[in-house]
């Protein structure tokens, strides 16, 4: 896939994902994960959808394979503490 | 009408995990706080959030009067202690002498709870009791997010919305007449592209939602009413 193909796939992900259309947005981010599965911005969008969806287990691993790949991800990290129930005060 | 009493000033007696978290949830109010703790790390770890951080021995009644706690300057005061039970029981009675407004002291088992119910503190708590209570409502009912008791047989519960709940108003679902529980609110949480043009949630409760609210996928609803009746509208 081009790179301006797989920009625009993944705006019309974030599109479907801002209008509640999480399963529109699901099929379009797995699709560019088929082209690479360690693509962090569409892992995260995909933690994102999940959580959307309340299917809280899926996205929890979403958002730990994230910050795997990427330690520093501040809001993979952000998410995942919140569904771990580790609010900002427990941080400081 | 009497004026409403918003106590002021806070005591927080041992400042281990317990009492720091109570420090900091209680400096989101703007009040004063006093800490003490004989471990000079922990008061030091808390210290910014307080008014007055005290490294002392609160079992010294002269070192408490020193400190100036007294029942004119001290609105409430929390003994938050939670190494030894002894000592939980020895400063709550010193400060029952002192004739502190209120007392609110942390018990670590049930026993213990009996003897401060005895010295007649206005508050017991149960930390670890409550966490256990909540762990096992979450494990045993995971689409249960939160349970909030508000009696021996009535609660408030957190729920992620059902399929067959999506895009129905709330008097569609006649949750009421069916399950006999109450929608108190919506939890929805809205994407966002924020500054640094990424997705984000935004969280917002719906408070009271009108019977005209539909319920959307992604909602978490808050619902009070009868355990028995929640057990029944979860299981369905």
């Amino acid at each position: 896939m081009k790179e301006k193909n797989k920009e625009e796939l993944f705006e019309t992900g974030k599109f479907y994902l801002i209008n509640n259309r999480y399963d529109e947005a699901l099929k379009i981010f797995e699709s560019l994960l088929e082209e690479d599965k360690n693509d962090v911005e569409v892992l995260y969008h995909i933690g994102l959808v999940k959580e959307a969806k309340n299917e809280l287990k899926e996205a929890k691993d979403i958002f730990l394979k994230v910050l795997e790949l990427q330690p520093k991800h501040k809001l993979a990290k952000k998410h995942l503490d919140k569904l771990l129930g580790i609010s900002d005060e427990q941080h400081k | 009408m009497a004026a409403s009493y918003k106590p002021k000033t806070f005591v927080v007696i041992g400042l281990g995990v317990f009492g720091s978290y109570v420090v900091k949830y209680l400096s989101k109010y703007n009040v004063d706080i006093i800490g003490i703790d004989k471990d000079e790390k922990k008061v030091d770890e808390v210290k910014e959030y307080l008014k007055v951080p005290i490294v002392g021995d609160a079992t010294d009644i002269k070192q408490l009067e020193d400190a100036g706690i007294s029942p004119k300057d001290v609105d409430v005061i929390i003994v938050a202690v939670g190494e030894s039970i002894e000592e939980n029981l020895y400063i709550t009675l010193l400060l029952k002498e002192l004739e502190i407004k209120k007392i609110v002291a942390r018990a670590l088992n049930t026993q213990h709870a009996k003897i401060l119910a005895k010295i007649g503190v206005d508050k017991i708590v149960f930390p670890e009791a409550m966490a256990a209570e909540n762990l096992i409502n979450s494990l045993l009912s995971p689409s249960i997010l939160e349970h909030f008791n508000l009696s021996e047989e009535h609660s408030i519960v957190e729920v992620i919305a059902r399929k067959e709940f999506f895009n129905k108003t709330i008097r569609e679902l006649g949750l009421r007449t069916k399950y006999n529980v109450t929608v108190l609110g919506i939890r929805r949480r809205t994407t966002i592209i924020n500054e640094e043009g990424e997705a984000d949630f935004k969280d917002e409760i719906l408070f009271l939602p009108s019977p005209e609210e539909e319920i959307l996928q992604g909602d978490i609803l808050i619902i009070g009413g009868k355990n028995s009746d929640i057990e029944k509208f979860k299981k369905e």
